[in-house]
């Protein structure tokens, strides 16, 4: 009942709709909306509280003995320096492929030129290939030219991966954003390096932020790569690090855990702050409207 | 002093010829207006000067200088938008200073130049705000505030008051006036408003399919329209054209016959016409005079719709085999829906066109033309 009031009020409030609804349709989306919440959220809040459970009261509903105990455990095993390499290879390959992505974009946004059609197809073509396909030859490539139990291998494979669909989502950005605004910054003198960067690069920032926020997090938790192209302990990342906890006879369900909680940590320090305060809006005012 | 002109400018996007052969003349300080239908070239005229798009074929003089090869920014030239294209990242000030930054003028030279032109155009209590917080008017005033601080030899307007509502676009019309009184520059200024163009121009440019119809000024291009085009399109009602045909030639004139009984001497010269030969009569609304005739041709009108306007009135109407006639008359004229009224023609004000369009030449310039503006510099 009470719910059924919230509804009709937030209703009123966004203004979209004015007419009278039957309260029922309005209990059963909060509802549902609730019901996909719960499911998306659960699986988080128990694996953050689960990690600090004793092994014995992990899967026990009614008790819980609070232990840092996993967390000792994980940091023990090395998950620092896995932190580390995560964090290194991920940040630094987010940087390199979000530049490049960025410069490629406006390419195929702003110029015309011959093959600009199939280029721009196969780039979303590359997306297509699963990723195990790419693993084997990229694998005796870099094992030829030393790149395996590198991070320059692992930034090169990760800035190659999130390239194709950070130019999609730019392209279709960009598309939102005048080209009026180009042509302005041409005649007050601007090289396109510095239309790039100077203008259009602060008007997207919104959607760069967004693009780039998606590469990380699919950089952050990929395990295929670097399974195949990590073997030395002091290079793993973090999902690799994550991994061997599952153990042939046993599993440390504690220690899994407590990694997994710690992985998503970065992810969400990183980039929470940053989605709230640029949520679009930015291009606003520069033309008609 | 800077000048512009256009030699034989041609611009080609594939196979869509946009621009044939343009060639204009621009004197020091003019107001020239280029107008015509949508798609018809304004656009990519004024870009092809600009710089922003590669000529096809031709040359562009700004001064004596040749400028087609050199890039935009170089050309002296600035450019306000049809949609403003304020970067909104940037405040005012930002946004108007930002070529003479990237020029690296010294920063107090820069300020004292906006805060100049903002005092200029009424918007220095704007300067520190982002274009998302300003009006449709004052984010026109800052694009203009963008090209004035540049101090270009040439202003480029691509349709600036398009956006805006009826009223303040009269208001801008007379600013824009008064900014082009008040500082030395030349304008060009693409529109497809013919009220802005006959209001405002030295000089108007007439763009059909890409080619210059007639170039003149107002007053010219009003009383003597090279062709049934121009003359349609200049002059609000529209020109009245009625099928008509020639029934003599003579060295004082052309005889015609036209729908409603209408029988006309015109004073234009006949050249190689032949009577029975098919042409178009123009007749403007305000030309017509309703009433009573006293000598002068005159038809009968049969009115259909009466649209007062408070000062005028336009009546709208049918003569002989249903053609339609628009006249102009004064607001008081007492004339009704469905009423027959004569309407007197005079023949020194009309005009004559082949089949194809082009208008006959008057055989004595009509003295009450005057001629403003067309070789001031
Ligand atoms: N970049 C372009 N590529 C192809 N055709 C173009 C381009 N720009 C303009 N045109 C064509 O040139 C013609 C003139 O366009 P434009 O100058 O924008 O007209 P206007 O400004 O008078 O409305 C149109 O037929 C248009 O389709
Ligand atoms: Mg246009």
């Amino acid at each position: 009942m009470s719910q059924a009031q919230v509804a009709a009020h937030s209703v009123a409030l966004d203004g979209e709709i004015t007419f009278r609804r039957n309260p029922l349709i309005d209990v059963a989306v909060l509802a549902t909306t609730f019901v996909v919440w719960a499911f998306l959220i659960f699986p988080a809040v128990w694996i953050f509280l689960g990690s600090f459970k004793t092994t014995e009261t992990m899967f026990a509903a009614t008790t819980f003995s609070f232990t840092l105990d996993n967390y000792q455990t994980i940091f023990r095993a090395g998950f620092g320096r896995f932190i580390f390499n995560s964090l290194f290879i991920c940040l630094i390959a987010v940087v390199i492929s979000t530049f490049v992505s960025v410069i490629a974009s406006y390419v195929f946004s702003r110029k015309r030129f011959r093959g600009k059609r199939i280029i721009f197809g196969s780039v979303i073509l590359g997306q297509l290939f699963p990723w195990i396909i790419l693993v084997t030859p990229l694998f005796i490539m870099f094992a030829r030219i030393g790149l395996l139990n590198s991070y320059v291998g692992m930034i090169l494979s990760y800035v190659a991966i999130s390239i194709p669909f950070s130019v999609y989502l730019l392209v279709g950005y960009l598309e939102t954003v005048p080209r009026e605004l180009d042509e302005a910054a041409v005649m007050d003198g601007c090289s396109q390096f510095q239309i790039v960067w100077t203008i259009i690069f602060p008007i997207m920032l919104p959607g760069i932020v967004a693009t780039a926020t998606y590469a990380f997090l699919l950089m952050w938790t990929e395990f295929l790569f670097a399974l195949a192209f990590l073997t030395k302990t002091s290079l793993k990342t973090m999902p690799l690090g994550l991994a061997q906890f599952f153990g042939e006879q046993t599993v440390d369900w504690g220690a899994i855990m407590a990694a997994s909680a710690v992985t998503t940590l970065p992810a969400l320090i990183l980039f929470l702050p940053l989605q709230t305060k640029l949520s679009g809006g930015l291009a606003a005012g520069s033309v008609k409207g | 002093m800077a000048g512009l002109s256009l030699r034989g400018v041609t611009k080609q996007f594939g196979s869509v010829t946009a621009l044939t052969e343009i060639d204009l003349e621009i004197t020091h300080r003019e107001f020239v207006v280029i107008v015509g239908p949508s798609g018809c070239g304004k656009s990519t005229l004024l870009r092809v000067i600009a710089g922003l798009e590669q000529l096809s074929a031709g040359e562009i003089y700004v001064g004596d200088q040749p400028v087609h090869r050199v890039p935009a920014a170089k050309r002296g030239l600035a450019m306000v938008f049809q949609n403003y294209a304020l970067y909104p990242h940037k405040t005012v000030a930002q946004n108007m200073g930002f070529a003479l930054k990237m020029a690296k003028v010294r920063r107090d030279e820069i300020d004292r130049r906006v805060v100049e032109a903002a005092r200029i155009l009424q918007i220095e209590d704007l300067l520190e705000r982002k274009p998302r917080q300003l009006s449709g008017g004052q984010r026109q005033r800052v694009a203009i505030g963008r090209a004035i601080v540049r101090e270009p030899k040439v202003f480029l307007f691509d349709e600036p008051l398009s956006n805006l509502d009826a009223a303040l676009r009269v208001d801008m019309r007379v600013e824009l006036a008064k900014l082009h009184n008040s500082i030395d520059a030349t304008m060009i200024y693409v529109t497809h408003d013919q009220v802005e163009a006959m209001t405002m121009a030295d000089k108007i440019v007439v763009l059909r399919g890409g080619r210059a119809e007639q170039v003149g000024s107002p007053m010219d291009l009003y009383h003597r329209p090279a062709n049934a085009f121009v003359a349609g399109f200049i002059g609000s009602p529209r020109m009245n054209q009625l099928p008509a045909t020639i029934s003599a030639v003579s060295s004082s004139g052309v005889s015609i016959t036209a729908p409603g009984g209408l029988e006309l001497s015109l004073p234009v010269a006949g050249h190689d016409a032949r009577p029975g030969q098919p042409v178009t009569l123009g007749l403007r609304p305000e030309h017509l005079t309703v009433g009573p005739q006293s000598g002068g041709t005159s038809l009968d009108l049969d009115v259909y719709v009466t649209e007062p306007l408070g000062g005028e009135t336009i009546l709208y109407g049918h003569i002989g085999d249903n053609s339609t006639l628009v006249v102009k008359v004064p607001g008081g004229t007492d004339v009704g829906k469905g009423q027959r009224v004569p309407v007197g023609v005079v023949p020194a004000m009309c005009h004559l066109f082949t089949e194809d369009g082009t208008a006959f030449t008057p055989l004595h310039t009509n003295d009450k033309v005057e001629r403003i503006g067309a070789s001031s510099s």
